[in-house]
């Protein structure tokens, strides 16, 4: 992994010549280290003024043009999931910025050569992601009362994007996602017979889908930066593809994003709010049925995600870490939550 | 080995110990450290539980399959066994006994990896 030091000096070069000089690093804090990407928050001197930005750099190469073997592949016959690399994840901000949607404003786009690996530098937008400040502390009262209404008004402008000005991303409907994460479930080669139900429930009740649009992938708490009334900006769009958009509203309701919130928008917000809000910005009605589906798919796939990160100790050094492990333990959760919908009928009738 | 040796679980309760005082408290410590290192100490609770919990929870779970998919061959061999019924539709996709079945090897499961999690859907 590259190191602060490392980091710095080819910063600086970067900065100054995509933002402008003289691009010193005044303060450089790591806020995540992933395995296949890292985030840093930093300021740099442009000029005579002092700008607060991010820099993210993902250390994998875009894997959106499908589900390539590890780079250990000798080692491991495990398929990776789908996910979009530092020039194609800007590229999908850049596009949602201008569809109207509060993404960080990409400053750079950073190749191989600027020796940071792909990645991209935005500004720093102020504001929280930590769910359980955003879901209990009273600065956040105002936001709690809309958020839901506010993530309905976000995910049409989401859904509304330019699709044929990102060829990249990959077509990844229903029918294909259920067949991909089946593939990188038999991959693992790890018999879990819920996830068996699981994938055959989905096979088997997968609605028709009116549209197919750009669709964020993992639009939920915890990957928005929110303010105290306002979501001031939505992250992490490596898993953004092109779907039936409703995948986005069941995903904002898996459980695991409630954080243990009673409600079920991102544990602070009512479906209907979602919905109206959905519906009212698209024209488009939404059938709640349809979108529980995707809420019953969302915990059968981040149960097979959390399994891929349990097993990837095994054989991908990088990702031989305490947190890959604690993910990979957590699998059970989402499999409780998908029993506990089909127990209550809710998926049956969709 | 001496039994007044302290045994696995208490190992790793000292050490889980250890992490949420010494190391997770540390001022010096940067985020993302400190981060990992809470995350450290719930792996060792769960290695804890594991030890304490494990041994019934899969000898319950060998006898459900059994009686499911039939007494030959390891947990292993009886999963593949069931996975393959499911995905065959040997079995129907609702059957009463395989889903009560998947429900209590899950919550066995959360009983170890996060105890908070059981309880109904909101």
């Amino acid at each position: 992994m590259i190191e602060a030091a490392e980091v710095k000096a080819r910063l600086r070069d970067a900065v100054a010549r995509f933002l402008g000089p003289p691009g010193d690093i005044l303060e450089l804090r790591r806020l995540t280290a992933g395995a296949t990407k890292a985030t840093w928050s930093f300021t740099a001197q442009i000029g005579d003024t002092q700008r607060a930005l991010v820099l993210q750099i993902s250390t994998a190469a875009s894997r959106a043009d499908g589900l390539v073997a590890g780079s250990d592949a000798a080692q491991t016959e495990q398929i990776q999931l789908p996910m979009l690399g530092g020039k194609d994840d800007a590229a999908v901000m850049l596009a949602a910025a201008k569809a109207g949607v509060p993404a960080p404003p990409v400053r750079a786009v950073l190749t191989a050569e600027s020796g940071l690996g792909e990645g991209y530098i935005t500004d720093f937008i102020a504001g929280e992601t930590i769910a359980r400040r955003i879901l209990r502390e009273a600065r956040f009262a105002g936001l709690r009362g809309n958020f839901a209404a506010q993530c309905g008004e976000i995910l049409a402008r989401i859904h509304a994007m330019d699709k044929p000005a990102l060829p990249f991303l990959l077509p990844l409907d229903g029918a294909r996602q259920i067949a991909r994460y089946r593939e990188v479930y038999d991959s693992c080669d790890c018999p879990v017979p819920a996830l068996e139900v699981g994938l055959r429930w989905a096979e088997d009740h997968l609605p028709a889908a009116a549209r197919n649009t750009v669709v964020h992938g993992d639009f939920r708490m915890g990957n928005l930066i929110c303010g105290e009334q306002r979501i001031h900006a939505v992250l992490d769009w490596e898993l953004a593809c092109t779907s039936d958009p409703m995948q986005d509203l069941g995903w904002l309701c898996v459980k695991t994003w409630r954080f243990g919130g009673s409600e079920p928008v991102g544990g602070i917000g009512r479906r209907e709010d979602l919905f109206a809000a959905y519906e009212r910005a698209t024209g488009i009605a939404v059938d709640p049925a349809h979108v529980y589906f995707w809420e019953g798919w969302g915990c059968v796939r981040w149960a097979i995600i959390c399994l891929v990160k349990g097993l990837a100790h095994r054989s991908h050094g990088a990702q031989r870490t305490v947190e890959a492990l604690a993910i990979g333990r957590r699998m059970e959760e989402p499999l409780l939550d998908f029993l506990e919908l089909l127990k209550k009928d809710l998926l049956q009738n969709s | 080995m001496p039994a007044n040796l302290a045994l696995a679980p208490d190992l790793l309760s000292v050490i889980r110990e250890f992490l949420d005082t010494d190391i997770v408290q540390d001022p010096g410590l940067s985020d993302d450290k400190r981060f990992n290192a809470r995350v450290a100490g719930n792996l060792l609770a769960m290695a804890e539980r594991e030890l304490r919990l494990g041994p019934a929870a899969k000898a319950a779970e060998a006898d459900r399959l059994t009686a499911l998919v039939g007494a030959e061959g390891s947990l292993e061999e009886k999963n593949r066994r069931l996975c393959r019924a499911i995905r065959d539709r040997a079995v129907a996709g609702d059957d009463p006994q395989v889903l009560d079945h998947l429900h209590r090897t899950i919550v066995d499961a959360l009983r170890i990896n996060n105890p908070k999690w059981i309880g109904g859907l909101s």
